[in-house]
């Protein structure tokens, strides 16, 4: 019974030209508007690096603007601004320069006021700011630093880079290259697909149990079947059509992959952002290397998540007769979902605290955080256990109270139902 | 056989099927006749095993009703459902399937009833493109896709034309001859009248009257007189107001007249020959099943206040 419920349902859906084209099509659509969005970003970030900004320095100790001159950069082209403050502004205005530096006395001395003020027509981009400032902060430090005439070997101790690598100790002994915030980047990326899945086809489910309940083919259908087996039956056609539709865009995606490693150069690949550069592999924030305990609970969670949520979706699309209807029971479902995407943040700052502890353990939060937690914090094989087992046995809980408020409420039309009936509903036998 | 003993449901507190028994046997047709909101749809899903009686029992040839009964019943509720995007052949082979069928056994079947009401080209068609006619077909043909035991019908000739109807009542009657139970239900007397072996008057949640159709009106007698006659017709509000008729109907020299208590057919044939120009036609009759239902309901109703 659960079975044909579950055979009619998954290809009612997966044999429909809607389906068909979504699969195929989402992806692509999906991969035109991140292209887009990159070479977007990257030609106006090219753009503008490549535009060679004209400065103009009205340096008033006089100490700093050769230093600055003498600097090697393709960026800045500097000369020197008319001494009056005014006039310097006005060639701002006409356009005569980008931007003019009012470089204060003070600011050659060691221990004077850092204050530099920058005038520019338009505000400037994030990027070119710092870029200016790191540039700017060199110099000034390398002036300040003159008059104590250090010897060559302290100026180079003082201009050295540091490059950080963070490594993970775990209790296991093994060593994990990774910093905490490139496993929150990779954990909330991870979060925010649970969720897309989860509210995505969890809705699915609430619309075609509503469709049923409105169509009144509601009646026909449980006086055929147990009204639990329809839910359940639907819920796990829907996660079918949902495994389907993730698989052959997984499969679409590593082709993809396979097909640019193929055609294009490693060095290209490197140039549009689409690989790290070897002798930096990790990029700015060292994402973490693919973990397989990881893999296999985002794989167990997610089914168990969209359980979760899928049957809270079912029992509110028997309880209303239309999307608006039950939009604010939506919000409340999905809140805490939504919560854990926002804890997940937190997970960086503190994987053991209280807060981040329970998230990882409560049935509603734990799909989504526990992964994350997971590549941040060292948790033990029997914590991850716990915290399955928990979400596991409430997914089974709540498919159950969800089956009896389906039966319940299926039949019930023009009647707003208010707590108190479904908990009415829920007591019955 | 269908037996409903002593069945009792509750909504919220209100009483809507009060200690309800009644018999359906194989080969005959009953009908469920009440006004809306008497009960009927209460019943019939407690028969479907889609809500549970508070108290009483429901067995079908002996067993309580429950997910083995489920697949030997068809019913055809009241508000009609279809999926309104799903081809007409790929929602009968569902149900099929879901009452039990193979999924070739439920595709032959359901073809053989698509042909069987005059159906056969919808096959392919989504309910969206079939009228309303047509979708009333179809659910029909939903009820019976797996040759259901027990048959159950909700207002089953709402919406439909005088051909479907006597379509519908065709199919319904065969059923009947292959030993099926059917039950009907309805507040439409005159289509009961005509097709039910047996009924059951429901008013209030509780069973007012039942028993074979022809025992009922006789239970009721031959009370009801039949009148058609040249004249003004006059003479019969004189005697409604002495209180010795209630007229049922009077209009273009037909009449249907009530005799009440302390008065005789035969009086009234006497005052009819004398004060109509000419008497074409008298006859003393059972009620109609219309005029029983008025009479009971009515009383009932009564009662209710």
């Amino acid at each position: 019974m659960l079975l044909t419920v579950f055979t009619s349902e998954y290809l009612r859906r997966v044999r429909t030209k809607a389906f068909v084209l979504t699969t195929l099509l989402a992806p692509i659509a999906l991969a035109g508007v991140m292209g887009a969005a990159i070479a977007a970003i990257y030609f106006s970030v090219e753009s503008e690096s490549a535009r060679e900004r004209r400065v103009a320095v009205l340096d008033e100790s006089g100490e700093i603007l050769p230093v600055l001159e003498a600097r090697e950069n393709e960026t800045y082209r500097l000369r020197s601004a008319p001494n009056s403050i005014d006039a310097a502004k006005q060639a701002v205005v006409d356009g005569d320069v980008d931007v003019l530096l009012v470089l204060p006395r003070e600011l050659a001395e060691p221990g004077g006021p850092p204050d530099v003020s920058v005038y520019v027509k338009d505000k400037q981009s994030i990027t070119a700011e710092q870029a200016l400032r790191a540039f700017l902060l060199d110099v000034v430090r390398d002036v300040r630093l003159a008059e104590y005439e250090l010897p060559a070997e302290v100026m180079e101790t003082v201009n050295a880079r540091l490059k950080l690598t963070t490594v993970a100790v775990t209790e296991s002994g093994a060593e994990e290259e990774g910093s905490a915030a490139g496993s929150v980047a990779v954990g909330l990326g991870v979060g925010v697909v649970m969720l897309m899945v989860m509210w995505i086809y969890g809705a699915l489910v609430m619309q075609t149990t509503m469709e049923e309940k409105t169509s009144r083919m509601a009646e026909i259908l449980v006086s055929s079947v147990r009204p639990f087996e329809l839910l359940l039956g639907k819920i796990v056609a829907v996660g079918g059509m949902a495994a389907t539709q993730l698989a052959v865009w997984l499969a679409m995606l590593m082709a993809f992959g396979v097909l640019v490693a193929g055609v294009l150069p490693a060095e290209d690949l490197v140039e549009i952002g689409l690989a790290a550069p070897a002798e930096q592999a990790g990029g700015p924030v060292a994402l973490p290397a693919i973990r397989f305990d990881v893999v296999v609970v985002v794989l167990v969670m997610l089914p168990l998540g969209y359980l979760i949520n899928a049957s809270l979706f079912g029992a509110l699309g028997a309880m209303y007769e239309s999307p608006q209807e039950a939009q604010v029971a939506v919000t409340i479902a999905m809140t805490p979902m939504i919560a854990a995407i926002l804890m997940v943040q937190t997970v960086g700052l503190a994987p053991n605290s209280a807060l981040v502890a329970f998230g990882s353990y409560f049935p509603f939060t734990a799909p989504i955080m526990l992964p994350t937690r997971m590549l941040v914090a060292d948790m033990a094989a029997w914590q991850v256990l716990v915290s399955i087992v928990l979400c596991a046995s409430s997914a089974l809980a709540i498919v159950w109270l969800a089956g009896r408020v389906f039966r319940g409420s299926l039949l019930i039309y023009g009647k707003k139902l208010a707590p108190k009936e479904i908990w009415t509903i829920l007591r019955a036998d | 056989m269908l037996e409903v003993e002593q069945v009792t449901k509750r909504y919220d507190g209100k009483l809507a099927v009060d200690r309800a028994s009644f018999n359906a046997r194989p080969g005959r047709i009953m009908g469920l006749l009440g006004p809306n909101g008497a009960g009927k749809t209460s019943i019939l899903r407690m028969v479907n095993d889609i809500t549970k009686p508070d108290s009483g029992a429901v067995r079908l040839d002996g067993r309580t009703v429950g997910r083995a009964t489920q697949a030997a019943i068809g019913y055809m509720p009241e508000e009609r459902g279809l999926y309104k995007n799903v081809k007409v052949i790929d929602q009968l082979v569902y149900l099929g399937r879901l009452k039990g069928l193979g999924r070739d056994a439920a595709r032959r079947s359901a073809k053989q009833w698509l042909d069987a009401l005059d159906a056969g080209d919808w096959h392919d068609r989504r309910p969206r493109e079939l009228s309303r006619g047509m979708q009333q077909k179809v659910q029909f043909a939903l009820a019976l896709v797996h040759s259901p035991r027990l048959l159950i019908l909700d207002e089953p000739f709402s919406g439909l034309d005088p051909i479907n109807s006597a379509l519908m009542e065709q199919v319904i009657r065969q059923r009947k001859a292959d030993g099926a139970i059917v039950i009907f239900a309805s507040h439409r007397m005159e289509q009961v009248e005509g097709l039910c072996d047996e009924i059951c008057l429901i008013a209030n949640g509780r069973i007012v009257l039942d028993g074979e159709l022809d025992s009922v009106k006789r239970r009721f007698g031959r009370d009801t007189v039949s009148l058609e006659f040249e004249g003004d017709g006059g003479f019969l509000d004189r005697l409604a107001d002495a209180g010795h008729v209630d007229v049922l109907r009077n209009a273009d020299g037909r009449a249907e007249l009530r005799i009440q208590d302390g008065y005789s057919a035969s009086r009234l044939l006497d005052a009819a020959r004398a004060e109509s120009d000419t008497l074409h036609q008298y006859s003393a009759t059972y009620p109609t099943l219309r005029e029983i239902f008025i009479r009971v309901v009515g009383d009932a109703t009564d009662e209710g206040r």
